[in-house]
């Protein structure tokens, strides 16, 4: 197999799974989403600049192929399976929960702010949008998860 | 403090130890089927090859010379053939089930004032379609580069600006500016082209990290037509917006046909993932319905005065006739 597609795996298979899991909630699926992801790589073969264009590049195919899974008749008449986090240490079982409670378009843009350290504008370019939208978006998410986070540890 | 966290929780993710192999194996085995089905496909391939041949023959006869399908308006020929347009709109999130739309403004406030087109739709009655050129039409502007500097090689020697004020759960505001150039023109058309792409864009926000002052992007008038389209009208469009029949960021299906407009405007989609660049009406939408889950929303983050606040969505209809336009999913590229 082409050396290239075994380094890109090897750099970038748990970013693109990562990512998936932002969309899916779920280690499994994600999984399954990488590898489709992968795939689209060696059949696509696109133009490739550099390693931050091929990273921006497998991100923006694991959206879309994120995207349409969810739209698939199997994904609409279920519930999607949130994956047990409890393996987790419980700080962060609840502030990833609470991530992953947001709307699509709130815990997507941070993920890809907080985690993958992308700016506003390269994440527009990731998710097709515009700067002031991911703003707005980020903005929001931030208000969301601040305060399901301060419900939460208010209980405690 | 949650950042450190949560970048710790999404470093713990128990992702399959062996999940690079997992990857590969998947891939290669894919691959290996497909080389299969193609080997045995050629083989049938070949014996089919005359009649393909003269099926593309007859194809390309009736489609023009680059496959692309033609219409021809009220079945004439010749100088009337306008090729099919393609169509698709993504949105980065899957959508639905918002109580309040996608904008937060103040009451009695709009959204960008500039368009020449805005509640002035039925003037014009022809547009023309561009086809996309990657980063020519739309260009991001480089960190550190200054206004002026872009205003001078874009040659702005008549412009305005225009802002958008958009606020936050909590009351606070950010604004999207846009320097455009504003030359008083022959036909409103040509006025509305000059103000969808000889434009700069730029954004001003507040937040919790400061102060993020930037110039985006700057748009430049495309430079190959495919051709001037009829376009429906915007009652048209308002009928097929109430049919449910339009491309939003998601949720505003719901209240599609209660929805009330606060204005309409016609409007170029410009986006790169576009393969055309072509005209669409862009409603600006809101509902009653929305008002409880903002004042909602507004109060839970400490806002003072909700009251004072209102939520709209932007809503978009293709204003190519249905005949000329093939609604697809977006292209995969990366800019």
């Amino acid at each position: 197999m082409d050396v290239c597609i075994q380094k890109a795996v090897a750099d970038y298979g748990e970013t693109v799974a990562r990512a998936a899991f932002t969309y899916l909630k779920n280690v499994h699926d994600a999984e399954d989403i990488a590898q489709e992801v992968f795939l689209v790589l060696l059949q696509k073969e696109p133009r490739i600049e550099n390693e931050a264009h091929l990273k921006a590049w497998l991100l923006r195919v694991a959206a879309n192929k994120c995207k349409n899974y969810l739209k698939s008749g199997w994904n609409r008449s279920r519930e999607p399976l949130p994956d047990n986090l409890e393996y987790l240490e419980e700080k962060e079982s609840q502030v990833l929960s609470a991530v992953l409670s947001l709307e699509i378009k709130y815990r997507v843009p941070i993920y890809l702010y907080y985690y993958e350290g992308y700016s506003m504008k390269e994440i527009a370019g990731i998710l097709y949008s515009r700067s002031a939208t991911i703003g707005t978006r980020l903005a929001r998410g931030r208000e969301q998860l601040g305060r399901i986070l301060r419900e939460e540890w208010e209980h405690e | 403090m949650s950042k450190d966290i949560y970048q710790k929780a999404m470093n713990h993710i128990a992702f399959s130890e062996d999940l690079d192999q997992k990857i590969l194996r998947y891939v290669k085995n894919t691959e290996n089927k497909k080389a299969r089905r193609r080997k045995k496909w050629m083989a049938s391939a070949v014996a089919a090859a005359a009649c393909l041949v003269c099926l593309l023959a007859g194809i390309l006869f009736f489609t023009g010379k680059d496959g692309a399908e033609i219409v021809q308006p009220g079945g004439g020929q010749g100088e009337n053939q306008l090729p099919v347009i393609t169509f698709s709109f993504a949105a980065e999130g899957a959508g639905g089930g918002e109580d309040f739309g996608f904008l937060v403004i103040k009451k009695g406030d709009s959204l960008k004032q500039g368009n020449p087109t805005l509640n002035n739709v039925d003037e014009i009655k022809q547009l023309p379609v561009f086809k996309q050129e990657k980063g020519k039409i739309c260009a991001a502007i480089e960190d550190g580069v200054a206004l002026k500097d872009i205003k001078k090689q874009m040659e702005f020697s008549q412009e305005k600006k225009e802002s958008e004020t958009f606020y936050s759960f909590d009351g606070k505001s950010g604004e999207t500016y846009w320097n455009y150039f504003e030359g008083k023109e022959a036909s409103l058309a040509e006025e509305l082209l000059n103000y969808e792409f000889k434009r700069i864009e730029g954004v001003d926000r507040t937040s919790e990290e400061g102060n993020d002052s930037s110039l985006l992007n700057y748009y430049r008038i495309p430079g190959e037509k495919v051709g001037d389209y009829p376009i429906i009208t915007g009652k048209e469009a308002e009928e097929k917006l109430r049919q449910g029949k339009f491309f939003a960021f998601g949720g505003e299906e719901t209240v599609a046909k209660t929805a009330e407009i606060l204005s309409v405007e016609i409007t170029y989609m410009k986006d790169e993932y576009q393969t055309y660049i072509q005209p669409v009406y862009k409603f600006v939408i809101t509902d009653k319905s929305w008002e409880k889950g903002l004042k909602t929303v507004m109060k839970e983050n400490g806002c003072r005065n909700p009251g004072e606040f209102t939520s709209v969505s932007e809503v978009y209809v293709p204003a190519l006739p249905d005949q000329y336009l093939k609604i697809t999913e977006p292209e995969l590229h990366m800019n």
